[in-house]
């Protein structure tokens, strides 16, 4: 067999919306990077955004905030499962995400004046027609900016190489896992193609179990790789969407739940719909299964939709060419004459759970997954399966979201380790006698018998959709004998080949999805169980995760960073960190029990997004602070021209004075319920280490934390972490000592040799307390009383945990502002006395 | 969906050997013998019946037949199998 060996910088496996905007954004930021574009079918043919509702969602900024499409969507639709960070900032680049469509060839109907021709959808919402030819418009602008397809091709799996990290604290070493490349093999003629390559994305859409027909041509194959290769999967209980579809044509029904009557005659839709709602919800189909069960059926429908012409304007001849087609291929058998059809749900599925960061970072180092293969996985969207996920218009625009957000991480993590490595032969063997072993059996069943047995496992709506105990343990039980077939598949070509290698997926994401199901026991969004029928944040505001550790699926369950975020469910039920019982018995326990004051969203909003380096300041200008007046950045974080990050953060601490800021430097390092109640969500301990000066009563507040180091313990939003906090003189960090003289604030900093971070909170006095303007710079020593660059030249820190920190920052300091001057009435005696 | 019963026509006359429909379908039915530029429709029961095909087509040449009955709704409910 033709073996071809290929090596490139950005592989990225799908070819559809999600996997071409990667690639014409990565040559965009990247023009010399050498990228690959695997599809099996063709690229800009392949996926779901040209065969399906030809529209993008549209904010106007004008009329609709941000944070309150935020609050609606997590109270409405995500129930507080979805990542709100990665939600408001696709909101907040919408218009930025529709021009680039744009400038890639899209046309989109524009009114005279030149605005865009948009039809609102709801109060909140509004949509864009796109023609469906838009794949093929980006695919030319990455066919002209040089990257190369290689289309009839299929993945097989992912190439992984161990890697030896050093850790800097405590210093160690840690073999890593990489992602350096994937095995894939031509459909035509078994052509394997071994690529290398320093970064790998998966585009590959998400799981649909081939079954309702037309809506997308995902098959779970990139879920699959991703979970053998070792990558975390999360949220794999989201994936049972399902649809109305009319039972002769099988022609989906959007909105059809607001339209239901039983077989009596009786309008239904208000026995589950209190009011009209953005999409069908679980509820509609097990409205509809309860009709049935009690024999009232059919359940019909009145069509909605006036049927001719409807958005006809002349802007969209290739979608209109494709809807006509499909309409009157349906329209003989529904019949024409009434407006009345018999429906039944039909299984779409959609579970899309590779597990990724903000930045579309898979947990494997090298592997990204972007669009409907991580939109669970992302928890972009909460307790919805993926696009539209209850939120008709975001599939085309989330998948965009996601490749631009990826394109930029893939671009600031083009320094960091793990690229390149050599691809491993031994595994490449072992790989490609697994992935032809079906080819070589005389005997044995087929994909299709595989698949039939899936489908018979996951496609009843009263086991994967209105589940209970009982029938997850049925489902699973069918599960498990499709998976026995898994190792008797036999492929007669290529073709087939493809076909077992997406049988193995489907029996995967259906283990993955009854599997996790019984671990929910709640009700939420879209995931319903008949047992336990009411939503409990009390124990499941979490996310499901699972991961392949040498074979076995272990399953665990992460705590949401709720606190962190601007749209709180139910106060009582946000954790916060433990506290013993001395704790509960001391003086400081009525300040940690206190609702914690939380911060304007719009200050989160502000922060969701990167800002102009230009306005930032670096730490060889600190002095600027003491300036009268408020610097360009006062809010924000972004990389500094030399790769250097830096965050601001602006507080106002009402009826607060400098001396009780450096009070609480002073004071709470001595104990950890000090620390605590300054943000009970994700303070969990610190300990001084200098505690005789901290206690030396002779000594000024300032001078009994200077020179001091605080080891603190902390969630910055990324799980709780150990940090040692150095304090210095301010003139010790390079500020000016003459300027220092006249300043009647205080400048509580941090910062040495060793340290990566200069930390700086300049606090000023102003009309009715005092206002706080923090600055963290990151990628920067102390070395001689002066900042020091201290990474490499070309390299850029991610932004990640910058965003984080700010996040982090802005709730700390809010709260603290809050309960400072009432701490320090109550404390600075005993401290100073 | 799988196992079904829907037909491609192809009316080979017609057809200028443009090979849009084989980029176009996304299920790899249909192949291309490139000797003949003409597609070859190998393996129909794997069709969604999307007439992306037949609305590529400048020609004409491409009708997709589906046949609905053929496919399941997958329900517990023996009407709805």
């Amino acid at each position: 067999m033709k073996r071809e060996d290929i090596h490139c910088d950005v592989l990225i496996i799908g070819g559809g919306i999600g996997g071409l905007a990667c690639a014409a954004s990565v040559k965009e930021r990247m023009p010399d990077a050498e990228v690959i574009v695997v599809e099996k079918n063709f690229a800009g043919y392949a996926g779901k955004a040209n065969r399906g509702g030809g529209v993008l969602q549209y904010f106007d900024p004008n009329r609709v905030k941000a944070e309150d499409f935020l609050k609606f969507h997590v109270n409405e639709i995500g129930c507080y499962l979805g990542n709100q960070e990665l939600m408001l900032r696709y909101v907040n680049m919408n218009t930025e995400m529709i021009e680039k469509l744009e400038s890639w060839g899209v046309k989109l109907p524009r009114e005279e004046d030149g605005s865009f021709r948009v039809r609102p959808t709801g109060p909140m919402t509004a949509m864009i027609s796109v023609d469906l030819d838009l794949c093929l418009k980006i695919r030319r602008v990455c066919e002209k900016a040089g990257v190369r397809f290689l289309d009839k091709t299929v993945m097989a799996d992912l190439l992984t190489a161990k890697l030896t990290v050093k850790k800097p604290f405590p210093p160690s070493e840690e073999q890593i896992d990489v992602v350096n490349g994937a095995l894939c093999y031509s459909v035509l003629d078994g052509t394997t193609y071994v690529i290398g390559a320093r970064r790998v994305v998966l585009a590959t859409g998400g799981q649909n179990y081939r079954f309702a027909s037309m809506w997308s041509s995902g098959r779970g194959d990139g879920i699959a790789a991703a979970y053998r290769a070792g990558a975390k999967l999360r949220n794999v209980e989201f994936g049972n969407f399902a649809q109305l579809m009319r039972v002769r044509s099988h022609n989906e029904m959007i909105f059809a739940e607001n339209n239901m009557y039983n077989g009596k005659g009786e309008f239904i839709t208000p026995n589950f719909l209190s009011r009209r709602e953005t999409d069908i919800n679980s509820n509609a189909v097990r409205e509809w299964y309860k009709q049935m069960k009690a024999g009232n059926g059919p359940v019909t429908v009145l069509d909605p939709r006036t049927r001719k012409g409807s958005s006809d304007d002349g802007s969209y001849p290739y979608g209109k060419k494709f809807r006509e087609l499909n309409d009157s291929a349906a329209e003989k058998v529904d019949g024409v004459d009434g407006n009345s059809y018999e429906v039944c749900p039909m299984l779409i599925g959609e579970q899309s759970p590779i597990c990724t960061d903000t930045g579309m970072r898979a947990t494997l180092k090298g592997l990204y997954a972007i669009g409907d293969c991580s939109y669970s996985g992302s928890a972009a969207a909460g307790a919805v399966p993926a696009p539209p996920g209850r939120n008709r218009g975001s599939g085309i625009l989330n998948a965009v979201f996601a490749a631009m957000v990826c394109s930029e991480t893939i671009d600031n993590d083009a320094h960091m380790p793990g690229g390149a490595l050599p691809v491993n032969d031994d595994k490449v063997a072992k790989l490609t006698a697994d992935l032809l072993a079906p080819l070589e059996r005389k005997e044995g069943c087929t994909a299709e018998d595989v698949i039939e047995v899936v489908h018979q496992a996951i496609c009843p709506s009263d086991y994967s959709i209105i589940m209970t105990e009982e029938r997850i343990a049925e489902a699973l039980k069918i599960v498990m004998k499709a998976k026995e077939m898994v190792p008797a598949m036999k492929a007669n070509d290529w073709h087939e080949l493809m076909c077992c290698h997406e049988a193995e997926a489907m029996v995967l994401s259906a283990e993955l999805h009854y599997r996790a199901s019984s671990m929910r026991k709640e009700s939420r969004g879209w995931f319903l169980r008949e047992d336990y029928p009411e939503r409990d944040d009390a124990n499941w505001l979490k996310w499901i995760d699972v991961v392949n550790k040498d074979g076995e699926m272990t399953f665990s369950t992460t705590r949401l960073p709720v606190e962190t975020w601007p749209v709180k469910p139910d106060k009582s039920v946000i954790p916060t960190v433990p506290v013993t019982e001395e704790e509960k018995a001391g003086p400081l326990y009525k300040y940690f029990t206190r609702t914690m004051v939380e911060a304007d969203p719009a200050l989160y909003s502000a922060a969701s997004m990167p800002c102009d380096p230009a306005k930032a300041i670096s730490p060889l200008e600190m002095n600027k602070l003491f300036d009268e007046g408020y610097l360009d950045m006062e809010l924000g974080y972004c990389n500094l021209p030399d790769g250097t990050a830096v965050l601001a953060n602006k507080t106002f601490f009402p009826n607060c004075t400098p001396e009780m800021f450096d009070f609480w430097f002073a004071w709470h390092g001595v104990e950890g319920m000090r620390y605590k109640i300054w943000n009970p969500q994700q303070h969990y301990n610190v300990q001084t280490m200098n505690m005789d000066k901290a206690m030396d009563k002779s000594l000024s507040l300032k001078e009994r934390y200077w020179d001091t180091a605080h080891d603190v313990y902390e969630d910055c939003g990324e799980g709780p972490q150990r940090i040692f906090i150095n304090f210095r003189n301010p003139v010790d960090i390079g500020f000016d000592p003459e300027k220092l003289k006249d300043f009647k604030g205080t400048i509580v900093c941090a910062g040495n040799e060793r340290s990566p971070t200069i930390m700086c909170h300049f606090m000023r006095p102003v009309e009715g307390g005092c206002e706080l303007r923090s600055r963290f710079w990151m990628g920067w020593h102390v070395i001689d009383g002066k900042p020091v660059k201290m990474i490499p030249d070309g390299v850029r820190l991610p932004l990640d945990g910058v965003k984080s920190l700010l996040t982090h920052n802005i709730k700390e300091f809010t709260n603290l502002a809050a309960i400072l001057p009432e701490v320090y009435s109550e404390f600075i005696g005993e401290f100073t006395r | 969906m799988i196992r079904t019963n829907h037909r491609i026509e192809y009316d080979s006359a017609n057809c200028v050997g443009c090979k849009l429909c084989y980029k176009a379908c996304f299920v790899d039915v249909i192949r291309w013998d490139e000797e003949n530029k003409r597609p070859v429709f190998k393996y129909v029961s794997d069709c969604e019946h999307c007439f992306y095909c037949e609305a590529v087509c400048a020609k004409g040449a491409i009708k997709v037949i589906p046949d609905y009955t053929s496919e399941r709704m997958g329900q517990h409910f023996p009407q709805y199998a």
